[in-house]
This record gives structure tokens, C-alpha cells and sequence, in this order.
């Protein structure tokens, strides 16, 4: 099994935000965290493009490096979860993030500038995109469910965001499965077999930091 | 002649010294230290991995829509 990743066919997302509802919904995230959204580039303008974007699950994940109590781990997957009853809500994450991707519950809803003043620890403990793996509760159990979402990978189904793009835009899974996808349908179409975010979330190796204990 | 083959040699070997682990162990019922359960690891997949695997692949595969549809190549 190869690692598992995202990838947002950018030709074909619609910005239909069904990604981000089906997330929302899956795991009752609470109101204002978003562990998934739709990013609009060029808005109104000729070639514009939306981008569905959440955690990348970094090959060399720089929240796990920044991390100063060391909450984040990597699964044999390459799925990058963190514990929360480790977490102190320091945002650290949150600034190494190229993804923008921790999401802080009692920050919720402000302005990037007001919330980064947020005194220490006063944010709530970090949410992010879980790959559908849920945390270090047990899988499946009602405190994982609560703490984390739900544990779709270990019912053997695949990220509800993916599952549910209404046109395949999203992908998740083996790399090398939906990179083969993606390449069939570029082939097919004739252009647009851009990975977006790949060489900054996967291109480099796998480093210390997944290996602090 | 020699000198460079063994330069080469020493070269080649300790290029090796270099490589980054590109699996993450398991040890101990944790991953880097956090406790956490493998997601194969339970009844509904006979705790074998394979079996995992195997029902990911084929959901994978189901995101590949030529494929559903039978898509023939004009």
C-alpha cells in the first residue's frame, strides 16, 4: 500500500462546496472550523479556477516539526493525526501550515489578523482534516467520533469529500492509483494533469520529524 | 585503476548512509510514541491487512469514472 493523498483535479472542480459540506457533516465539525474548503483563484476573471484544499498529509509534515509538545504522528499510511489531549493550542501548527490548514475552535469565525492575537493556549485544541482516519482513541468508539470524526479508513471506504465530489474532481486515496486516474483523464482530455500543492506537500523525503518520539 | 573503483565504491556505499526511512514503524501499539489501533486491525477485516487493502484498492478504483462506465477510448 502506497501513501495516501489528495488530489484536486483543478479542471474540474465546480466550487460547489459539497466537499466541504459532506465533511462538516460526516464529522459534526463545529460551526466556523473548517477542515476542508474551496479556495477561488482569479475570481471572475478569464481562466479562473477553484481548488478544494484540507490537510495535505505532508511527506515531511512541518506541523509535526514546529509541534513543541510533539502531538502529531504519521500512520503507516502517511496519514498525519495529532492527539488532542496532548495539544496546548499554541497555533504553531497553524503558522507552519502551507495549507492553512490546523483550525483552532475558539478562533472560529474571527479575522486572520484577530485571531493569530489570540493569547496562548486561549484558541481550544487544534482540528484539522483527519483523512477520515479519526486519533489515537479507539477506532471506531464514540470518543474517537467526538475528539476526531469519524473513522472512515478503518471501515475500509475512503474520505467522504473525495467520495462525494459530484464530479470526481477530488480524489483520495493510494498515490499511485489516483495519480493514474488523473493521468487517464488528461490523456483523454488533452491537458490539465496538474497535481496541485504535490511538490510542496510531497516533495521532499520523509524526515526527522516523523520519527521524534 | 583500482583507486578509482574503490573511490567509486566508497562513494556508492556511502550514498546509501544518506537514505531517508520511508516507512513509518509501528512499535508497540503506537505510531512515533502515540498510542493508536492499525486500521486493518479489527473483526471486519479478519485483522489481516491484506484483506484491508484489498477493499481500499477496489474503492479507489470505483473514483476512476471511465472505468465505471466501461469507457471505450475513441
Amino acid at each position: 500500500m502506497a501513501r495516501m493523498k489528495f488530489i484536486c483535479d483543478v479542471e474540474r472542480c465546480i466550487e460547489c462546496n459539497a466537499c466541504v459540506t459532506a465533511c462538516k457533516n460526516e464529522h459534526e465539525v463545529p460551526w466556523g472550523v473548517n477542515r476542508r474548503r474551496v479556495i477561488v483563484v482569479n475570481d471572475g476573471q478569464p481562466g479562473e479556477k477553484s481548488i478544494s484544499t484540507a490537510c495535505m498529509h505532508c511527506t515531511d509534515a512541518p506541523c509535526m516539526a514546529v509541534c513543541p509538545v510533539n502531538c502529531f504522528y504519521k500512520t503507516e499510511e502517511g496519514v498525519v493525526l495529532h492527539d488532542k489531549d496532548m495539544c496546548i493550542g499554541c497555533g504553531y501548527c497553524s503558522y507552519a501550515c502551507p495549507f492553512d490548514a490546523p483550525q483552532f475552535p475558539n478562533s472560529a469565525g474571527k479575522e486572520p489578523a484577530a485571531a493569530a492575537t489570540d493569547l496562548f493556549g486561549a484558541r481550544g485544541k487544534m482540528d484539522k482534516c483527519t483523512f477520515c482516519a479519526g486519533g489515537p482513541e479507539e477506532n471506531g468508539s464514540g470518543e474517537e467520533f467526538r475528539k476526531y470524526g469519524r473513522n472512515r479508513l478503518a471501515e475500509g471506504k475512503l474520505p467522504l469529500c473525495a467520495e462525494m465530489c459530484s464530479t470526481k474532481a477530488l480524489l483520495a486515496g493510494d498515490s499511485i492509483v489516483i495519480s493514474h486516474i488523473l493521468e487517464e483523464r488528461a490523456e483523454v482530455r488533452g491537458y490539465g494533469d496538474e497535481k496541485w500543492g504535490w511538490n510542496l506537500a510531497y516533495g521532499r523525503p520523509e524526515n526527522a520529524g516523523a520519527d521524534k518520539k | 585503476m583500482t583507486k578509482l573503483a574503490l573511490c567509486l565504491l566508497l562513494a556508492c556505499g556511502l550514498a546509501g548512509c544518506g537514505e531517508y526511512k520511508g516507512l513509518v514503524p509501528y512499535e508497540n501499539g503506537a505510531f512515533q510514541g502515540k498510542h493508536d489501533q492499525r486500521v486493518w486491525d479489527s473483526a471486519r477485516f479478519g485483522h489481516q491487512k491484506e484483506v484491508w487493502v484489498e477493499v481500499i484498492h477496489a474503492r479507489n478504483l470505483q473514483q476512476n469514472e471511465y472505468r465505471r462506465t466501461d469507457y471505450q477510448e475513441p
